[in-house]
């Protein structure tokens, strides 16, 4: 487990719960398994929270530069689920 | 597993894995070497890095603030049934297509798809949060816009007749069914399919596909029936489009024979009964509908035959006939197995009972009265749900294999009607 978002969720494993599906069209699909501090290839069922970005918006959303707003309204951004699950993943991202 | 996001501009949220081999390699000596001097850019890579989780935490922190923000499910329901209760209107597109083709088809006077159809999205089946956003919207859409168009498939190719299965159309989320659509009562409710990522409607192709093969029905038994009972399948449309070949051309050797006068009138009367009429079926006592109706020749005039072909060809009767006939195979079929037939389906219960009123076993049958003129095969074959020939059926409940003739029913059951005025 070398990626930086995996070593995240493994250390805060047990201290955040939530399954979270992010798929970048065209790249592929990850689910990040905030409970058991994993990361799984492919999307999951039963995710708490999922997203869907065209490449182009998961880089603006990487970058700083992502408008959520509008990438609901004009389909770059597809979300469903639960946003406390996404704000958790965001605080395990934030971690120094 | 190595489980590797993307690589993105500005740097990457995974910092290792993503880099190129002789990057990593200059991160070994760093670790191995700790008295080392960090290399600049591995500096400058791990800032990126960083830089990248908190946008991208701040992108999530965004997204969670869209999906707190306002429920529109009430207003997308209301815009919705809207749309669903205008598309079958008869000012709109999808009527005035079902209209042109069943015009085509020679069929007039027909009951309108806005009366033969409603399409509904019972709120109840739409919780707050279930059409959240425009692309929920706008995929629910197009399962409403899907379903209408499957609804002027059925309409047309039963030439706007009520088949009697369904009228209300239900729209729903997926999860709340255990298939991809459901026949209960009056109702077709169809599940808008669930992906990870939100409403992935079917299409008219899946729909009918489903449909065919009877995947709302929820016992293997009358899924097995489908194949029959189905008023757009392949057994009844074959019929219909087989009985219409046979009266029309029944209707033209009827003109035929009325044009002609005397003994030449009685010749070709008697060539038609031995032609079309099934030899085996008992009219009476002792004697069969075809020698009856011989009889019958030699004794009136024959100018009184025209008569007596005008209300032939009436019996043959028009569209509708083709589900009397597979009604009546039906009925035969259940009638030769009554007992197991019967006992199956109650104890399937609201299914048989509630959806399918019209082949129950000799009690609502509407096989316009046929079922008498269907005949027993002379043998029984080993055969599930097939439709065999153009004539006949078969298939198998619980072991009991039959095999049911409907050749020469309509013009035997039309002959022995028409010859009850003269009884």
């Amino acid at each position: 487990m070398t990626d930086v978002v995996a070593n995240l969720v493994a250390q805060q494993k047990g201290r955040v719960e939530g399954l979270v599906c992010i798929e970048v069209r065209g790249s592929g699909a990850w689910t990040v398994d905030l409970t058991q501090g994993e990361v799984r290839a492919g999307a999951e069922e039963d995710a708490d929270a999922a997203l869907s970005l065209e490449r182009a918006a998961f880089d603006q959303l990487v970058a700083g530069r992502f408008d959520a707003e509008r990438s609901a309204r004009d389909g770059t951004l597809v979300a469903r689920g639960a946003p406390e699950v996404l704000e958790r993943f965001a605080l395990l991202l934030e971690a120094p | 597993m190595t489980v590797r996001f993307p690589q993105v501009e500005g740097g990457t949220v995974g910092d290792v894995d993503v880099q190129p081999l002789e990057e990593t390699s200059e991160r070994r000596d760093v670790q191995i070497d700790p008295g080392l001097a960090p290399i600049g850019k591995v500096e400058g890579e791990r800032a990126t890095s960083r830089h990248a989780r908190l946008g991208f935490a701040s992108g999530l922190k965004k997204i969670a603030a869209v999906l707190r923000g306002k429920d529109d499910t009430d207003t997308n329901l209301a815009t919705l049934q809207t749309r669903a209760n205008s598309i079958l209107a008869d000012d709109g597109k999808t009527a005035a297509l079902a209209n042109d083709e069943l015009t085509m088809l020679g069929v007039s006077d027909v009951t309108p798809l806005s009366q033969r159809y409603r399409i509904n999205l019972p709120a109840h089946a739409w919780p707050p949060g279930s059409i959240r956003t425009e692309g929920d919207r706008a995929a629910v859409e197009e399962q409403v816009v899907a379903a209408a168009e499957l609804a002027r498939q059925i309409h047309v190719q039963t030439r706007g007749r009520d088949h009697g299965l369904f009228k209300f159309i239900d729209i729903v989320p997926g999860s709340q069914l255990e298939r991809p659509m459901q026949l209960d009562g009056e109702r077709l409710t169809i599940g808008v399919p669930e992906g990870v990522f939100g409403y992935q409607p079917a299409n008219v192709y899946s729909l009918r596909r489903d449909f065919d093969a009877g995947e709302h029905l929820d016992t293997e038994l009358l899924a097995k029936r489908w194949e029959l009972i189905n008023p757009v399948g392949e057994f009844r449309t074959m019929l219909r489009s087989e009985i219409g070949r046979l009266t029309g051309t029944l209707q033209q050797a009827f003109k035929k024979a009325k044009a002609k006068k005397g003994e030449d009138k009685k010749a070709d009367v008697r060539a038609l009964v031995k032609a079309h009429v099934d030899p085996s079926f008992m009219s009476g006592p002792g004697h069969s509908l075809v020698d009856e109706a011989l009889a019958m020749i030699d004794r009136i005039a024959a100018d009184d035959l025209d008569a007596v072909l005008d209300r032939w060809g009436a019996e043959l009767g028009g569209d509708g006939r083709a589900d009397d006939v597979a009604d009546a195979l039906l009925a035969v079929n259940d009638a030769m197995s009554e007992t197991t037939v019967k006992g199956k389906i109650r104890l399937e219960g609201r299914v048989a009972y509630g959806n399918f009123h019209n082949i129950d076993v000799g009690v609502h049958l509407s096989d316009g009265g046929l079922a008498r003129y269907v005949t027993l095969a002379p043998k029984t074959l080993d055969l599930d749900v097939e439709v065999k020939g153009k004539w006949f059926a078969g298939y198998t409940v619980d072991n009991v294999n039959v095999t049911l003739s409907a050749h020469r029913l309509l013009e035997t059951a039309g002959l022995d009607r028409a010859l009850e005025h003269l009884r």
